[in-house]
């Protein structure tokens, strides 16, 4: 008997069971859902109903000890005591360089106590951080099931489901609540830019939270969901991600494929009033030359193709690239997120976007006006509310 | 407590330290030099191991202090370019064929004739390719080493005139240094020469202080980067200063004062203070603070930022670079106090710099192999010089101390100085007999307890590899080679830094040059 290509999250036999089109696609060696049926439908139940999403294979880690605190913020290039115990926290993370290896989302259960979310693996770079501190780092991605539930409706849904607690659990807060004598964590986190949850539970309990969580729904529109729906939902939402806007510095082949956060819009996430973190030399050159090269920027584009792959235009010059672009269906609108040079990085700049598509087999090439806009295209009050 | 304002804090008082605080002195910045130990000089200063005997503490032959640190800081009076009166070194055999090898090439080579023809013609020819090959690396030493940086013109430019320096001196033997230098010296000598005892005394120079076997890759490297002297006319002669290795240190020491360092001994520095990415000063064990908006370091890399500056202050991926750059030290030192002169052959000739216990090839291979699965070899190759032969201050009349180096001896928590003792001994009695009943007194160290005596991590004498990865642009590790620290004020000046050690002192001196040029530049961080 041959063994499965690729492991089983603890939703997948509800998420088997769902999946019509039979999209599976791989993230961290397990089989995820790309769409289920129908990605349009999807999208929309992320934007007007409840939507769920496996996101299990996230890499997360448990940092604890004396010094658990200290660690993350040689890590980090924000300021975690800013973050009190029992709140979430956003920031990136580089090398000593101040190159991007990655970002994510940092739980705080205890003082130090702490959870680490991200895409990829960063166990030796945290374990490399962590020389001469009291503080264990390990791996516990196998341990936890994660389940995001976004929407609209998604407060509701919660709550019919009797987690009573999230009702005043404010934008990046964090609850230790059970649900029918099940531990789970919700994180009012997300990656859609919208009003969102995220459950976390042990994968014994996966199963039995997610029918609990149908069951719930069934009324409110809940969607399962997959990744071609969420990375719509994220692209509104301007929200970058590794492999996309960026790659890890310590993987890239080329130098000057490495990106620092100051060119995808996060100096907002570096704080230089704390007296070290690993790449705040760096970043601080690089901030005293000006900044780097390019910008992280967002994009309306005419048409209706999506700009994927199009390389951007100033006259003759070539400025810039989009890094990810879709069709937004709440905009009504063409939109991308692009890296162009930090001349061309300002409001109502006009570039021109050369767009390649496919009519059945012959490649076509049309070229479109791109306008430079805030990169978060999409940003409701209830998503903070 | 306060311990005073300077430009800049010297945080160890080597020869390299000195160096670097003379240079900066002269250039009118207000230095101090904080040495732990009780005075200056680090690991080329005497020690009395028996009342009235004053023995090498580490280094005892100076095969290639710069020469321009002799002539910046006047150090010619000290006689470095005197000529050996007798035959620099002297080769033991087990059969008893004893070589004496002049330093001139060519009266060395009347020597080997005796033994073989074919070696008497190849030996000076290989000495003058080495010698030749030796100097073209010199040139890369005296200099701060470019960074990789594209966009630096000036790097671009230095890395095009080094690479020119070394086509100009012609095709052949352009091709000639790029084919041996990563070869392994076995290789090299099996080529050229026949005698095992000749190849045996290249071999183990090619491999002393280093933690490579004569078969170990880019020992012909090592091998040049030992002769890549500083002094010009001196190439690969093994010089003994009248005074030996403490005359050059304290004389560094001098010049340093003389150039108004204040020279600080017996202060221990507890850590490097640094505050948001710049230095500050330093902190003494005893609490007292010492600010300066420069702190140079001469300990050793490791030490330098992990327990120094601490993992605090620095980058991750920095660190996690230093941690790999290879410091454990392969070497023994033996020092022995005697009632007489031991009957070494050759001695009565002459004032011998040095003998050789290095049989051939495999000897030295077999005590390689040994050390490095951490065994005491039985039969380690050995440098032996008698100190007393040429300052007769150093030990009382008639008397003598002998100086030995060992290859090798392994690092171990728990050193055998007894063992090491017993076995250096036993090796030198069958070509000096009556050695052993001679001793009066003997010291012995091994890695680990060079490591405490100087307060070098690990206890290499380069602080460090040498190795083609750990060399130039890589030294101490790639992107930090321009002597600056990743932390806005902080250097490196030491062995650990390039060109490594040997005491050459030109790390100090370059350390220095590249300082005072970022100060004009108002550079202050790598």
């Amino acid at each position: 008997m041959t063994q499965a290509a690729l492991r089983q999250t603890p939703f997948h036999e509800a998420l088997a069971a769902l999946n019509h089109a039979c999209a599976w696609e791989r993230w961290q060696g397990y089989a995820t859902v790309n769409h289920f049926y129908d990605v349009a439908q999807e999208y929309a139940a992320i934007r007007n109903a409840a939507s769920l999403y496996d996101l299990s294979p996230m890499v997360k880690y448990r940092v604890s000890g004396a010094d658990a605190a200290r660690l993350i913020n040689r890590v980090l290039t924000r300021d975690i005591d800013r973050c009190r115990p029992g709140r979430c926290f956003y920031a990136p993370w580089c090398d000593g360089d101040g190159m991007i290896i990655e970002d994510g989302t940092i739980f705080r259960f205890a003082p130090d106590e702490f959870q680490i979310n991200c895409g990829e693996h960063n166990l030796t770079w945290f374990l490399a951080s962590a020389e001469g501190l009291d503080v264990r780092v390990e791996d516990v991605s196998d341990d936890i099931a994660a389940l995001s539930v976004q929407g609209p409706l998604s407060r509701e849904l919660l709550l019919k489901a009797g987690l009573g607690g999230v009702a005043d659990l404010r934008f990046f807060g964090l609850l230790r609540t059970q649900l029918d004598a099940m531990p789970v964590t919700v994180t009012r986190t997300g990656f859609t830019g919208d009003l969102g949850y995220e459950l976390w539970m042990s994968p014994e309990h996966a199963l039995a939270v997610w029918q609990r969580l149908m069951a719930a729904g069934r009324t409110r529109g809940v969607t399962p969901i997959g990744s071609a729906a969420l990375d719509i939902a994220r692209i509104e939402a301007g929200h970058i991600q590794v492999n996309s806007e960026y790659r890890d510095a310590r993987k890239t082949v080329d130098l000057s494929e490495r990106r620092s956060p100051l060119e995808l819009g996060l100096e907002w996430a570096v704080d230089f009033r704390k007296p070290h973190f690993n790449g705040r030399r760096a970043l601080q050159e690089q901030q005293a030359r000006g900044g780097p090269a390019l910008r992280l920027v967002g994009l309306e584009i005419t048409g209706r193709r999506p700009a994927v792959d199009s390389v951007l235009y100033a006259g003759r010059r070539a400025v810039g690239q989009t890094t990810a672009a879709t069709w937004s269906p709440i905009l009504k609108k063409s939109i991308a997120l692009a890296l162009v040079e930090a001349d061309y990085a300002k409001p109502d700049q006009r570039l021109d976007a050369e767009i390649y598509h496919r009519r059945e087999v012959w490649l076509q090439r049309r070229e479109a006006v791109a306008r430079v806009v805030p990169h978060r295209f999409f940003d409701p009050p209830r998503k903070r509310s | 407590m306060n311990g005073g304002a300077f430009d800049v804090v010297l945080v160890g008082g080597g020869h390299n330290g000195l160096t670097a605080a003379a240079y900066l002195a002269r250039a009118g910045l207000k230095v101090v030099v904080l040495e732990a130990a009780e005075r200056t000089g680090g690991a080329g200063v005497h020690r009395e191991i028996h009342p009235g005997f004053h023995a090498p503490a580490l280094a005892h032959l100076l095969p290639a202090l710069d020469e321009r640190v002799m002539r910046d800081l006047n150090l010619a009076r000290l006689g470095l370019d005197a000529h050996v009166a007798g035959p620099a070194t002297v080769v033991l055999s087990p059969d008893g064929g004893t070589l004496e090898l002049s330093p001139d090439p060519d009266r060395a080579a009347r020597a080997v004739a005796a033994q073989s023809r074919r070696d008497a013609e190849a030996y000076p020819a290989l000495c003058k390719r080495l010698q030749r090959h030796a100097a073209a690396l010199r040139a890369v030493f005296t200099r701060t080493p470019p960074t990789l940086n594209a966009s630096s013109r000036g790097d671009m430019a230095r890395l095009g005139q080094m690479a020119w320096a070394m086509r100009r001196r012609g095709r052949p033997a352009m091709r000639d240094f790029l084919r041996i230098v990563g070869m392994n010296v076995a290789d090299l000598l099996d080529e050229v020469l026949e005698i095992p005892a000749l190849q045996g005394v290249f071999a183990a120079d090619a491999v002393w202080g280093t933690n490579h076997g004569p078969r170990s890759p880019n020992t012909v490297f090592t091998l040049l980067h030992r002769m890549a002297g500083g002094a010009a006319g001196r190439e690969g002669r093994l010089a003994w200063p009248g005074g030996g290795p403490e005359r050059v240190v304290n004389a560094l020491a001098a010049a340093a004062r003389a150039a108004g360092a204040d020279i600080r001994t017996d202060a221990r520095v507890a850590r490097i203070v640094v505050e948001a990415g710049a230095v500050r000063g330093a902190e003494l064990e005893d609490g007292s603070m010492i600010s300066a908006d420069s702190v140079v370091s001469s300990a050793d890399p490791l030490t330098t930022c992990a327990a120094l500056v601490g993992p605090d202050h620095l980058d991750a991926d920095f660190l996690r670079d230093i941690r790999a750059f290879r410091t454990r030290g392969l070497t023994g030192k033996v020092n022995f106090a005697l009632e007489r002169m031991p009957a070494l052959p050759g001695a009565e000739a002459g004032k011998a710099l040095r003998w050789v216990l290095a049989p051939s090839i495999d000897y030295v291979e077999d005590a390689f192999d040994c050390a490095k699965y951490g065994q005491a070899p039985p039969a380690p190759a050995l440098e032996i010089t008698m100190p007393s032969l040429h300052d007769d201050t150093l030990a009382p009349q008639g008397k003598h101390v002998m100086s030995v180096n060992v290859a090798y001896e392994p690092y171990a928590d728990e050193e055998d100085a007894s063992a090491l003792q017993r076995t250096v001994t036993g090796l030198i009695e069958p070509y000096a007999p009556g050695f052993g009943d001679s001793v009066l007194a003997c010291e012995a160290m091994g890695p680990r307890a060079i490591e405490s005596t100087f307060r070098i991590a690990g206890g290499h004498w380069h602080h460090g590899d040498i190795a083609l990865d750990q060399f130039f642009m890589l030294r101490p590790v790639p992107g930090f080679a321009q002597y600056r620290l990743p932390v806005s004020g902080l250097y490196l000046c030491g062995a650990g830094a390039h060109p490594g050690g040997g005491m050459t002192a030109t790390a100090g001196a370059n350390a220095a040059a590249q300082i005072l040029r970022d100060r004009r530049h108002r550079r202050k961080s790598a």
